[in-house]
């Protein structure tokens, strides 16, 4: 009888214990399954910014294509420009460069407006492709908001504006990509253009008509 | 006479390549001339074309002409030089007309060092005394585009 109350205490410290341990154990076990899920979320995130950048690196190749038919097209035009600038240039005369300058002129700015016009129209196509890419992205980000809870929520966000930041980084380089290779098929084009129609004597005629402008700044006596 | 005929060749180079072929050929004349013990007069007919055998050949004696080889390659090294970039391949003709042109201006010999770039699209680039300057028609385009 004297042990009773003992064994009572003892036994109340052990369903205690008990229910201690269970608790830890469950906590532990939610504690995991937390970590678990938002490694999961990490995967997610990462599987979804790999698709975007697949995604958004179709889309640019398909762009840049096009811009090169697009630049393909201007620059043709500019080439027969450029062959009838020469021949109704009168090449023999003094006023030959100023002429053939004053002609260039004309066609460099009708070529560099049709390539700027070019150049919006792939851009504000650009971006509004990324744009819905990453309308995407923020529609599958919410979803997942839902389904992780309030606590996860910070982290997520974070997620998506470096997803965010990535898209912005590579719509600029993309872009910058594009007129970059734009600018140099027009350059190239052109050039490519006059070289070849340029005869032997009209290369001697630029040459000494540049000799003789040399002249006009003394540049043989002052060298 | 050997001064003579020592201007009488500088004065026929036109560009830097020439001067340097020519004191390459002088010195290999002399070689041989030296290792056959040929008649120098012969050799220079075999070895020269008519036009510098013509001015040679009125060189007195072997030491003469010897002394012109080693004037010769010494005074072409020091000839003034401008370097000129053009888009197309001169004529032998175009490079003296330049050559003169540019020599009449400087008020001395100027000799050509030609390198030809067709991305020049026309026109040149000259160097020359320390200076520079780009009359191509590809800078005309480039800036045109800027």
């Amino acid at each position: 009888m004297v042990l009773a109350p003992v064994i009572s205490t003892l036994l109340i410290n052990i369903f205690m214990l008990v229910g201690i341990l269970a608790a830890g154990y469950i906590g532990w076990k939610e504690m995991i399954s937390a970590k678990k899920e938002s490694a999961m979320l990490k995967k997610d995130a990462q599987e979804k910014a790999a698709r975007i950048t697949a995604l958004a690196e179709k889309e640019a190749a398909s762009l840049k294509a096009e811009t090169r038919e697009r630049a393909d097209q201007i620059l043709a035009a500019a080439q027969s420009a450029a062959a009838s600038i020469i021949q109704k240039s009168n090449i023999l005369g003094t006023q030959f460069q100023e002429s053939l300058k004053a002609e260039f002129q004309k066609t460099i700015e009708k070529q560099i407006s049709a390539y700027k016009e070019t150049a919006q129209s792939f851009e504000s196509k650009s971006e509004a492709a990324m744009a819905s890419l990453e309308g995407i992205a923020r529609e599958d980000i919410k979803e997942t908001l839902k389904k992780f809870g309030k606590a996860l929520e910070q982290d997520e966000l974070k997620e998506h504006e470096e997803i965010e930041r990535e898209l912005q980084k590579y719509r600029d380089q993309k872009i910058a990509e594009m007129d970059e290779y734009a600018k140099k098929t027009l350059s190239e084009t052109l050039t490519r253009a006059v070289g070849d129609a340029l005869t032997k004597e009209q290369h001697e005629t630029l040459v000494m008509e540049a000799l003789k402008k040399l002249k006009e700044t003394n540049f043989f006596q002052h060298a | 006479m050997p001064d003579e005929i020592l201007k009488t060749l500088l004065e026929k180079i036109i560009t830097k390549n020439e001067a340097l072929e020519l004191a390459e050929k002088f010195d290999l004349l002399k070689k041989k001339i030296f290792s056959s013990r040929a008649d120098w007069k012969e050799s220079l007919k075999s070895q020269l074309g008519e036009d510098l055998y013509a001015v040679l050949s009125a060189v007195p004696g072997q030491k003469e002409l010897f002394d012109i080889f080693e004037k010769f390659t010494k005074e072409a090294a020091s000839l003034d030089t401008a370097r000129l970039d053009i888009a197309f391949d001169p004529t032998y003709e175009f490079l003296s007309k330049i050559s003169e042109w540019i020599s009449r201006e400087a008020g001395h010999k100027v000799i050509l060092d030609i390198n030809v770039s067709k991305k020049l699209i026309g026109g040149l680039q000259v160097s020359f005394g320390g200076h520079f300057t780009d009359a191509s028609l590809e800078k005309k385009i480039k800036d045109s585009l800027r």
